[in-house]
């Protein structure tokens, strides 16, 4: 069972995400976080415990109390320590090739991925 | 010998004596030594050597004769004796011949015996004779007779060396009158000679050249008139000028004057005038020279010097030239415009013209290091520098310093200038604050297009994604959950667009006017407008705005201001504390300072400080933060030219703080 992080503050587009992960059928857990701190801060509660920490982390850009970029930037010194690792992807409905560029040269980044996000994809990403 | 031959010997001996110049001179040791020494020899009381002219003997010296019978009437003849063969001939006693004892010479000198000796010039003509006499009859022993002849011939000798002294010093003023007409033909200027009347005696081949007259054609005219010489005090071409220029200058002093050339055409001259007496006669020597050139070329001159400092006076541009120890040489009126300063500071520095005018010396030291730099790197060297004026304006120079070395090396004076680029400096600064405002509106935009895209991005994502799956939903009750789920998304997404509009509005809105504020009227619709928030919340507002009750400003934008700040107060209260607002002003000179202050939330300033004021950046979960407000007043602000700021602490409360510029010269 692949274990997902979503950390975006929009409700409903969680909601629609988890709605659309269910629909690729692939056994998965989800957790979600309203903004970068408070994932930040699990991740940090939890970081030798493999069985909570997550295969895959879908993070929004814009987000109130910590955004996508600062959260990256908390990431990195505790990407290295954690028990289990992970592939992080930005994804976000910014259009900006700042934020794409950015994003992408960030080597803690899988891919950015541009809202919204098809069922296809999911099923890609979440077989590998 | 004949009648003839006597005579034509008399006129040969005429001129011999003559060239001797013997004749009427003064008695000579040498010749007096002579007679003497032939007297003793003789062993006789009486001698002489004389010379015979036409109709007298003169004595050139005498031994036993009276003191004053330096010449008596009559001839030498009576020595001759053409048979002689010894040159000495010998009259024993006068009374023995009718002829000698009636010859007044011997009578008058009393002469009863006579012996003379012929003396020759160099050609061997005789000329004179050595005589030993008596006054009475006597005779000479052979030894004494050739002793005298030795002492003619001794005679003779000097006589040689006469004529030869005689010929070298004519010779010598030959040479001296021939280098005398050399310079006097050959002189750079022009000599004329007039005597007393001004009338032409010599004159030059330069006077020639400069007047166009040969000397012939000139010879005993009036110079002053023949020339039309005209000097500015006196008329010298009147009648006979010359002696009175004479008395009326100095001699000697050159003056100038105004002439005419034989073709009559007009020069300028330059002359000097010295008197001479020669053999009591005076004349005037004029020494003229052209200065027709010389004047046209000073006045050249004059004319480029006028021209130049013309420029130098008239150019917009402040220039000082210094010498080599930073002392001024010259400056101009643009840079000093008072005559008497700009002549006071000659020879000074600027220290000394900053103590003379009771200005700050800063000013001064700041040009001694430019001009040491300028003098120490050899070349042009730029500043520019600002000077406050009493009054308070600014005034910004471009200065430059340029030495100036002369053929070897060495700094010979530097040149200083400055032009005045006050009214570019402050375009420069227009420039560069709207350089910065167009660099800021254009973060601004970026920004903007990002919120853009997520802010209106976003919820037609949802929607989308909530089309899709009701779309494909078999269910009702699901179907009419997600149908429920589209309408605040469209309510959201309306709202969003809605401030997007007005935001753009107010960033197109440059030509905003400032108008009269009365802030507790814009206070009070404030707080009007948000009376539901702050009842609900029991809310205490204070307002202290005493120090400064208005302001100038657009109406629109304080609006904006106040309705931002003070919701954005009531919205991030504190779950745990009824909120407490103040907003207060103050002035500070030119500025007037808004403050609104909460006891709310807060923010983390050390983790948000970058991003405060972005667009879309909100900093706490609430249903209504979109991020816009904080963007959207700072735009108004900082397009007004004051700033937003403030002060926070999370869980304590922040301040806004918001700068009103130019409050009090509008």
């Amino acid at each position: 069972m692949k274990n997902i992080y979503l950390v975006d503050d929009d409700k409903l587009f969680i909601f629609l995400l988890k709605k659309t992960i269910g629909l690729t059928g692939i056994p998965t857990q989800i957790t979600d976080f309203p903004d970068g701190q408070s994932a930040l801060d699990y991740i940090k509660a939890n970081a030798s415990d493999a069985s909570k920490l997550p295969d895959v982390i879908f993070l929004d850009l814009r987000m109130p109390i910590m955004d996508g970029w600062e959260f990256l930037e908390e990431y990195k010194h505790i990407a290295d320590s954690l028990a289990k690792k992970n592939r992080l992807y930005v994804f976000s409905s910014s259009i900006s090739p700042y934020d794409i560029e950015n994003a992408k040269n960030n080597p803690l980044v899988t891919d950015f991925i541009i809202k919204p996000i098809l069922k296809e994809k999911f099923a890609e990403i979440l077989s590998d | 010998m004949t009648n003839n031959g006597q005579e034509r010997d008399g006129s040969r001996q005429l001129s011999a004596l003559r060239q001797l110049q013997i004749l009427d001179t003064q008695p000579e040791a040498e010749f007096d030594s002579l007679a003497l020494l032939a007297a003793r020899i003789c062993d006789l009381p009486a001698a002489f050597i004389g010379f015979s002219d036409e109709n007298r003997i003169w004595f050139k010296a005498r031994v036993g004769m009276a003191e004053s019978s330096r010449e008596i009437p009559g001839g030498l003849n009576f020595c001759r004796n053409v048979h002689l063969k010894d040159k000495v001939f010998v009259i024993e006693d006068t009374h023995q011949s009718t002829e000698l004892a009636t010859n007044p010479a011997l009578l008058q000198l009393n002469i009863r015996f006579l012996a003379s000796a012929e003396i020759e010039d160099e050609s061997g003509l005789v000329v004179g004779y050595l005589c030993v006499f008596d006054t009475k009859p006597g005779s000479l022993t052979p030894a004494q007779r050739e002793s005298l002849h030795m002492l003619a011939m001794q005679a003779s000798a000097l006589l040689k060396l006469r004529i030869q002294l005689i010929k070298n010093k004519e010779r010598e003023y030959r040479e001296a009158e021939k280098q005398m007409r050399t310079i006097f033909r050959n002189s750079i200027d022009a000599v004329v000679v007039t005597d007393s009347g001004d009338n032409i005696l010599l004159w030059n081949a330069k006077a020639e050249e400069i007047f166009g007259w040969k000397e012939s054609e000139v010879f005993g005219k009036r110079f002053g008139k023949l020339c039309n010489v005209k000097i500015s005090f006196d008329d010298f071409a009147g009648e006979s000028r010359t002696p009175l220029l004479a008395h009326k200058h100095d001699l000697g002093r050159a003056v100038e004057a105004t002439a005419a050339n034989k073709l009559g055409e007009s020069l300028e001259v330059a002359l000097s005038i010295s008197p001479a007496n020669i053999s009591d006669r005076a004349y005037y020597i004029i020494f003229i020279s052209d200065i027709t050139e010389r004047k046209f070329a000073a006045r050249e001159l004059d004319r480029q010097k006028e021209f130049y400092e013309n420029i130098l006076n008239n150019i917009p541009t402040d220039i000082a030239v210094f010498d080599a120890n930073h002392r001024y040489l010259f400056v101009n009126p643009t840079a000093i415009r008072n005559p008497e300063l700009r002549r006071y500071i000659i020879g000074k520095d600027d220290f000394e013209y900053s103590r003379y005018r009771n200005r700050d010396i800063a000013g001064a030291q700041l040009r001694r290091e430019k001009f040491i730099e300028a003098r120490e790197k050899a070349k042009e060297i730029r500043w520019e520098d600002t000077i406050e004026t009493p009054d308070g304006n600014a005034f910004t120079h471009l200065r430059r310093m340029f030495p100036v070395h002369d053929e070897q090396g060495n700094l010979s004076m530097v040149i200083g200038f400055g032009v005045d680029i006050t009214d570019r400096k402050e375009l420069e600064e227009k420039q560069s604050a709207l350089l910065k405002q167009l660099s800021v509106q254009n973060t601004q935009l970026i920004d903007f297009c990002n919120i853009v895209s997520h802010n209106l991005r976003a919820p037609l994502v949802n929607i989308s994604l909530l089309v899709d799956f009701i779309e494909t939903c078999g269910e009702p009750d699901e179907q009419r959950q997600l149908i429920a789920k589209l309408n605040p998304v469209l309510e959201n997404l309306n709202t969003t667009f809605n401030e997007l509009v007005e935001s753009i509005q107010i960033r197109q809105d440059v030509e905003i006017q400032s108008e009269k504020i009365v802030l507790e009227d814009y206070i009070l619709r404030t707080l009007e407008s948000l009376e539901q928030e702050i009842n609900k919340s029991t809310a205490i507002i204070e307002v202290d705005i005493e120090k400064a009750p208005e302001l100038r400003y657009p109406p629109k934008y304080i609006n904006s201001v106040l309705q931002n700040l003070v919701s954005n107060a009531l919205k991030y209260q504190s779950p745990d504390r009824s909120p407490h607002i103040r907003i207060s002003t103050k002035s500070v000179g030119n500025r007037i300072i808004l403050s609104v202050q909460d006891n709310g939330l807060g923010i983390d300033l050390k983790r948000h400080k970058d991003s405060l004021f972005k667009i879309g950046k909100v900093f706490h979960h609430h249903p209504n933060a979109k991020g816009f407000g904080l963007f959207m007043i700072k735009t108004h602000i900082e397009s007004m030219g004051g700033r937003i700021w403030l002060e926070s602490k999370p869980d304590e409360g922040t301040t806004f703080f918001v700068e009103f510029t130019n409050q009090h010269t509008r």
